[in-house]
């Protein structure tokens, strides 16, 4: 790629481990950073991975993030020439993408219009069929009332899915077996679209089943040309939420891969698409694929493509936001996916009591390094995780020459992971990653429910071995070295550990 | 020197005290139990010990504002809690409170007083995260108390509705 650096500046309207991420990307092409963060993100690593960073206020993401003045507001103020959306907030909103390039700046994603033709689920579908690519059956439209919405729902026949038009990422989504429970299943839909998105329109949709979440990376350039990036498996959700992802997928070959490929371009070149984006497919058991969506941002889940690939796909999104072609960009480049690549979602929830998020401080922290091994983290030893945002910590992803290599990988990277303070998703995604099953590549959508002992496992009593740390722990200090080389252990450490461990008591001198 | 605590251990308290030896050398005692340890920190925030032959890795570190501490052990995490926070805790065991399970906005209740109730509906539902969170009763009876108003910010372990357990009710 050119050794000009695309952009003078940037600012990254996001948080967490995206906005950091990006940040690197911007920094590695020599391109200045322009961080924005909320009130509760004073002290977020995002804030202090750019060059510079401003304050946009708030608290919730509606009176921070989702703020479209703020963020413009704040691009003016820092001199910045584009706008990097990250995932989520809004990167998917065309009304963003449209005030940012009328202020004169560079979107770094789609136009607002394609945004527009793809970014409803409704327009995609549309827009899919035309272009003759397979779709699952649903409706996705206006209907003058809930009776209207239930005559559909019959239609399209149970179970099915209701999910937001606007959003992705499993928000209001709702799978209702029986027809009793659609309208319940509709209103809390709303609810949750209109939290998360701004807008509460909704479709329904039959579930295919079982089957394969199997998405393709897309890349766009502003001359019409568009690429896949190949296939990416995402099978292992929970609440419709995914938490491992990798690349390639156990259930595609290169006939299939070379198919699924063709119809996500056509799809893309006729809505005039530009940058990252990514068309997310049903696979079933036979190898027919359905078309579901098209995310029109980087994917949480890109890592897993830049490993097997070997490009960086955020260099990519800001060379190609700069108006250079994907023909020259990608020239000489051999796109065959390479070894596996497998990525954990590390969140701050409680798998054993529903995936309930967590809040608080992380109290300890020693992310996982070694051979093949990227952590993509937006926290670090002493963050405050926030109830007002997504309970994503960090991004664990792993690359191995073969997927059995991969799961041994990943494994060990997440049993030498420390995210210590408040309850974490880690031991749950080991016990996945270790389970025959996956190994086995046996993955479809509805894993989790099929193994709700790795959701759940049998209380085992807690070793003695526990309890040992634990007392180990008061006596030789909180493990951090002071400059004289100590690390706060014996009697000087005597105070500080009885203010960290709480209630151990401490009788002096040799007993 | 020696150090004790105690910790929660299903209905029973356990008492762990520890004597440093020096060299490295440690004796722990675990309620009964007595083990000779070998341990030291390794210099990155773990602490590596010995019992016998068998080798552990493991971290720790305060957790919540109750005085629980996480224990990481060889690739699994611990939530050890003191033995008062387990006598103070809120929950009788009897299902008559129903508690926020985490920070959140309550954003509906479904039930007012008097309410008879059965074991596992859905009594309110609180939102944190962009996520709906249904709160159950856990057991039959009649609602006694509402604590907290729609829209209200509630703190986790927080009083949201009481009930009277029934009698007869299973």
């Amino acid at each position: 790629m050119s050794d000009a650096p695309p952009f003078r500046r940037v600012l990254v309207a996001n948080r967490g481990e995206i906005a950091v991420r990006v940040c690197r990307g911007l920094r590695e092409l020599g391109v200045g950073s322009v961080a924005i963060y909320s009130e509760p993100d004073r002290d977020a690593v995002h804030r202090f991975a750019a060059d510079t960073a401003c304050a946009i206020g708030g608290t919730t993401a509606a009176e921070s993030y989702l703020r479209i003045e703020a963020v413009l507001d704040a691009a003016r103020a820092s001199g910045a020439e584009a706008i990097h959306p990250g995932y989520g907030f809004l990167s998917e909103n065309p009304r963003f993408a449209r005030a940012v390039e009328e202020a004169g700046l560079v979107f770094i994603g789609p136009s607002a219009a394609s945004m527009c033709k793809l970014g409803s689920k409704a327009g995609a579908r549309e827009l899919a069929v035309a272009c003759g690519v397979p779709v699952v059956p649903g409706f996705d439209g206006e209907l003058p009332d809930d009776a209207a919405w239930l005559v559909k729902a019959r239609e399209v026949g149970f179970p099915l899915l209701i999910k937001s038009s606007a959003g992705g990422g499993g928000k209001g989504m709702r799978l209702v077996e029986r027809e009793s429970e659609f309208l319940d299943a509709l209103a809390a839909g709303r609810r949750e679209a209109k939290a998360a998105f701004g807008d509460d329109r909704m479709l329904i949709e039959r579930r295919v089943f079982p089957a394969r979440h199997v998405e393709i990376q897309l890349f766009g350039d502003r001359h019409g040309d568009v690429v896949s990036l190949h296939e990416r498996e995402c099978s292992v959700q929970r609440r419709h939420q995914k938490v491992l992802e990798e690349a390639p997928s156990p259930a595609v070959d290169a006939k299939l891969r070379a198919k699924m490929g063709e119809a996500a371009v056509r799809l893309a070149k006729a809505a005039g698409y530009r940058g990252a984006g990514t068309a997310e497919f049903l696979l079933d058991e036979r190898g027919g694929f359905y078309f579901l969506e098209v995310n029109t941002r980087l994917q949480v889940e890109h890592p897993v493509t830049e490993c097997v690939i070997g490009l960086d796909l955020v260099h990519l999104q800001l060379h190609v936001a700069a108006g250079r072609r994907l023909e020259d960009l990608l020239a000489g480049r051999d796109l065959t996916p390479r070894g596996w690549a497998i990525e954990a979602r590390i969140y701050a929830e409680a798998p054993e009591q529903g995936f309930l998020p967590a809040a608080g401080r992380l109290t300890r922290v020693i992310e996982a390094e070694g051979p093949g091994i990227r952590v993509d983290s937006g926290v670090r030893e002493g963050s405050e995780v926030s109830v007002h945002y997504d309970p994503l910590l960090a991004k664990l992803v792993v690359h191995a020459p073969d997927r059995a290599t991969a799961c041994k990988r990943l494994a060990h990277a997440l049993r030498e992971s420390v995210y210590l303070g408040i309850p974490t998703n880690v031991d749950f995604l080991r016990r996945v990653v270790e389970d025959p099953r996956f190994a086995r590549g046996e993955l479809r959508t509805d894993f989790l429910d099929r193994a709700p002992e790795l959701v759940t496992p049998t209380g085992d009593a807690t070793p003695s071995a526990v309890f040992v740390a634990a007392a180990l722990a008061a006596v030789l200090g909180d493990g951090h070295v002071a400059a004289d080389g100590s690390n706060g252990g014996e009697a000087r450490g005597a105070a500080s550990m009885f203010a960290t461990l709480g209630g151990f008591r401490v009788f002096g001198g040799e007993s | 020197m020696s150090v004790q605590k105690e910790f929660a251990h299903g209905e029973a308290t356990l008492r762990v005290t520890i004597d440093d030896k020096g060299g490295e050398r440690f004796v722990v005692r675990v309620g009964d139990e007595v083990v000779d340890v070998r341990a030291r920190r390794t210099g990155d925030g773990r602490i590596a010990f010995r019992i016998g032959d068998v080798h552990h890795v493991a971290t720790v570190a305060p957790s919540g504002t109750a005085g629980a501490t996480h224990v990481r052990l060889d690739g699994t995490t611990f939530l050890l809690r003191p033995h008062e926070a387990r006598r103070r805790s809120g929950a009788t065991g009897d299902g008559s409170v129903v508690e926020a399970p985490m920070t959140g906005t309550l954003l509906a209740i479904h039930v007012v007083s008097g309410d008879a109730v059965e074991r596992g509906q859905v009594v309110a539902v609180l939102t944190a995260m962009k996520m709906e969170h249904k709160l159950l009763a856990h057991a039959p009876g009649v609602v006694t108390e509402i604590a907290v108003a729609v829209g209200a910010t509630v703190e986790q372990g927080t009083l949201v509705v009481r009930i009277a357990p029934s009698k007869d009710g299973a």
